[in-house]
């Protein structure tokens, strides 16, 4: 990086570097005040740089500049405040979810979002990048389960905002505002969790379609059977033909054989899966979410009522990449396509088509990538918001060092 | 105010959205805080999101401030108008604009009264879940400004986990329009920040609200208690068992005795030392386990009786005690302080019992209704606002109750916002750098700092800084 380096906050253990930010120098404190101090340096020599944990959530963002340097939190680890009685969990930001979900389920409790690959990604990460996981339909968007943070900014002052409780109006929600941030505005350290009961029983229905358009119908049908699953996912066979519907039911036991029977009124035959094999169906459905590493990812959201004339547009305006492998979440109307769109360039030019023909259903469509994409990846924004959304920016960063900003919005 | 400004406000709204005359501004001079008055200089109740913002156009350029308002049944000053500034009643922008069954999700007008939002769901079998208990009279806007609550959000939270969207009026009368009901926000989260910013950032007109399945069957439990504190313990170990009912209220012996004595009579016993309200919803076999579960629990903490309802009517009558026990409260004395305050669910029993010896020590009548679920208390001081000595009493107890809460990890507000009444508290809570960031997300909203001014956010954020306490009438 340019001026001082990095070396004299951290020792040479402490610095790396991640494969999304191919050059960058990555320095993992391991305390608050070295934090700080790599703050100050970035102040000092107005040095860019980007917030991580892992790193396996940058496809998720974009990048106004390359950075200098990189900070990860990733030796900033551990639960600081558990208590099962009262349901709540707080852990330091650089915690894997792999290690909050075990030590929540050794009090039968669990924790959301119940993210792909956990042991690839931090508590941090998770909700700065503003992700839900694969509960989303049974819990919704998991920043409704934050219950505060603490946070460091810029200029070395730590902040906290809402609390460890389940319910409080406090002040502000500014810990709403650093959810889906991606790092743009503070260093979250440390973060608190409402948890919910683990269920004491789970299944899994499983049918197979032949195109995905029966897919979607059964999918639909499951919907009005009066039951309340904890995901639906329609997933591409393997070898590109064919879809599998998988519905994923969790709650008590009882409950449970009165929705696979609802369940068997709509769906033909289904195949079922129970306890440790339904678990570990669940879980690799839940790790089927692309990270777009590998290959770029295509996300669309819309209301669920749209879902299949978005998805039915966007097929069409892919064209030759229509084959793509897709994973469908249709009671949360959310499609992920993972394919080949060629050069950055290309996937520019082509997520402005899609954009284009699916505009008009209300839709968004978002890019996922291996690192931290192009500014333009965002689209169109209002005026007004692109503001109000620099005007927040500032507040936090006026010198716009934090150069890692989330996926769409106004930001520049 | 300035006549040219009144005409010009006029030429927007009509004689009908304007609130001039001296005698008709006074129902605005205070909400349910009504220790705290201030005759408004001004009130404009718009019909549009348009007219809304022209006015704010004008206002802005003018310099005046601005306090919008629901139905001013706010409990902590909020709606409070600033002397010489305009207040935005709502009340003339009360449409349901859409109810999108399919996609589960309405828009309304701000002014819309929350029971009218899920009246008007009702027949596609949808509610809207936060149900404050004031929820015949205050607005869905009311409830977005404080993230209120309500007896259900033990289950389906409060206010911010239901709003999807939202038109807002800026300072400035530009109109900010994220009410498309987005899965992931588009940049950053600034529906989730406006939720509970009490009016601080700009004027709420237009709200998306998640709707939500009306339950497949519910069960409503009375369990009687000769023991407050075994009621609590009840609550304490049915969140530690991980059962997971919609409701769980309780109800104390004054509170018992006011609502039994009032036309909100429930048939609660007189002689329990407390009731706990107990719902339960889902499928016939959840509903059984979960209800099996629960009855263990409070056999073990020596309940004496349970109530099942039987009907539609019984559940009806059972809440209507709850929902119309601060009306009831009425009876004890006349004025009611209703504190509100957070606990951590392990800490139920102590902490009710503390606030009501604080209560007793300063000789004052002390009545607890609380959404036990969610450790929300609320130790509500009956007194008279006309005694000075009473009311002086009154806060220093409010002050040592929280105090108490705040030394065991509690915090000041679950549902009813800051406002005035705990602005000067919030330092109690919060550092100086939490506070000046708060104030700084503000001006990036509202440079002129015009909305709402001197609301949520104490004058000088500094922890030494002497509370300063509404001045009581008398």
């Amino acid at each position: 990086m340019k001026g001082a380096p990095l070396d004299q906050v951290v020792d040479a253990s402490q610095l790396g570097e991640h494969r999304a930010l191919p050059g960058v120098p990555v320095a993992r404190p391991r305390d608050l005040e070295q934090c700080r101090e790599l703050f100050a340096l970035a102040r000092r020599d107005r040095a860019r740089l980007s917030l991580l944990g892992f790193g396996s959530k940058l496809g998720r963002c974009r990048a106004a500049a390359p950075p200098d340097f990189a900070l990860s939190t990733r030796e900033l680890s551990g639960v600081t405040d558990f208590v099962p009685g009262d349901g709540t969990l707080t852990a330091l930001a650089g915690t894997p979810m792999e290690e909050l979900q075990r030590v929540a389920r050794e009090a039968g409790l669990s924790v959301t979002p119940d993210v792909a690959r956990p042991e690839t990604a931090t508590l941090g990460g998770t909700f700065a990048a503003g992700v839900s996981g694969a509960d989303r339909l049974r819990y919704g968007p998991a920043r409704r389960h934050l219950l505060g943070v603490r946070a460091l900014k810029l200029d070395g002052a730590e902040i906290r905002s809402g609390g460890k409780l389940v319910k409080n109006v406090t002040g502000y929600d500014l810990h709403r505002l650093f959810t889906g941030s991606c790092g743009s505005l503070v260093l979250l350290t440390e973060l608190s969790l409402r948890l919910f009961p683990n269920p004491a029983a789970t299944a899994v229905a499983s049918v197979d379609a032949d195109d995905l358009e029966t897919a979607l119908e059964r999918a639909s049908a499951v919907g009005g059977a009066g039951v309340g699953p904890r995901a639906v996912t329609v997933e591409t066979g393997g070898s590109g033909t064919g879809f599998a519907l998988h519905v994923v039911l969790a709650g008590l036991a009882e409950h449970l054989e009165l929705e696979l029977e609802r369940l068997g009124q709509v769906l033909d035959d289904p195949r079922l899966t129970r306890d440790a094999e339904a678990e570990a169906l669940r879980d690799r459905l839940r790790d089927l979410e692309p990270d777009g590493l590998s290959r770029p990812v295509l996300e669309l959201g819309v209301t669920p009522s749209r879902l299949r004339p978005a998805l039915g547009e966007l097929l069409d305006a892919l064209g030759p990449h229509a084959g793509a492998r897709l994973l469908i979440q249709p009671a949360i109307a959310r499609v992920e396509i993972a394919h080949e769109l060629g050069s950055e360039e290309e996937q520019l030019d082509l997520l402005g088509r899609l954009r284009s023909a699916i505009g008009p259903l209300g839709a968004q469509l978002r890019l996922r990538a291996a690192g931290p994409l192009p500014l333009e990846a965002a689209g169109g924004v209002d005026p007004l918001r692109r503001r109000l959304e620099e005007r927040l920016r500032a507040t936090f960063d006026p010198d716009g060092l934090l150069c890692t900003l989330p996926p769409a919005g106004g930001l520049r | 105010m300035d006549p040219s400004l009144v005409r010009a406000l006029r030429a927007i709204v009509g004689d009908a959205g304007l609130v001039a005359d001296k005698s008709r501004r006074i129902p605005y001079e205070c909400d349910g805080l009504a220790f705290e008055r201030q005759m408004p200089g001004l009130v404009v109740l718009p019909a549009s999101t348009e007219e809304a913002a022209a006015c704010m156009r004008l206002i802005h350029e003018a310099g005046v401030p601005v306090v919008p308002r629901g139905a001013g049944t706010g409990l902590t000053g909020g709606a409070t108008p600033v002397e010489g500034g305009v207040v935005f009643g709502m009340a003339r922008m009360r449409r349901v604009l859409e109810v999108n069954v399919a996609d589960r999700f309405a828009r309304v007008e701000a002014g819309l009264v929350n029971l009218d939002l899920s009246r008007a769901c009702t027949e596609h079998d949808l509610q809207y879940a936060p149900d404050p208990s004031s929820q015949a009279a205050c607005t869905i806007g009311g409830n977005v400004a404080n993230n209120s609550g309500g007896p259900h959000c033990f289950k389906y939270g409060n206010t911010t986990r239901h709003v999807l969207g939202m038109k807002v009026v800026t300072p400035e009368g530009d109109v900010l329009d994220l009410s498309r009901p987005e899965t992931d926000p588009e940049g950053y989260d600034l529906v989730g920040l406006f939720v509970g910013s009490e009016g601080m950032f700009g004027l709420v007109t237009e709200i998306t609200v998640l709707l939500v399945p009306t339950p497949e069957q519910v069960e409503t439990v009375l369990a009687v208690f000769p023991d407050l504190d075994d009621a609590c313990q009840s609550v304490s170990e049915i969140i530690a068992e991980h059962w997971e009912p919609s409701a769980l209220e309780i109800l104390d012996n004054l509170t018992i005795q006011a609502v039994e004595a009032s036309v909100f009579a429930a048939g609660y016993p007189p002689e329990a030392d407390a009731v706990l309200l107990i719902e339960i919803e889902g499928s016939a076999p959840e509903c059984a386990a979960t209800s099996a579960g629960i009855e263990a629990i409070l056999r073990r903490n020596r309940v004496i009786e349970l109530r099942h309802a039987q009907t539609e009517k019984e559940r009806a009558k059972l809440w209507a005690g709850r929902k119309g026990a601060y009306g009831a409260m009425g009876r004890l004395a006349p004025d009611l302080f209703v504190s509100d305050v957070v606990v951590p669910r392990t800490r139920l029993q102590e902490l009710v019992r503390k606030s009501t010896e604080i209560a007793k020590r300063h000789g004052l009548k002390i009545t607890n209704v609380f959404h036990a679920g969610d450790g929300n208390l609320h130790p509500n001081i009956s007194y008279d606002r006309r005694d000075e000595d009473e009311v002086r009493r009154v806060l220093e107890a409010a002050d040592e109750v929280m105090e108490v809460v705040i030394e065991a990890g509690g915090t000041l507000s679950g549902e009813h916002g800051i406002g005035l009444e705990k602005r000067d508290q919030m330092a109690m809570y919060f550092s100086e750098a939490d506070l000046a960031t708060m104030n700084a997300v503000r001006e990036a909203w509202d440079p002129d700092q015009r909305m709402n001014p001197g609301k949520m956010l104490p004058l000088r954020a500094c922890s030494e800084h002497k509370p300063l306490r509404p001045t009581p009438l008398g």
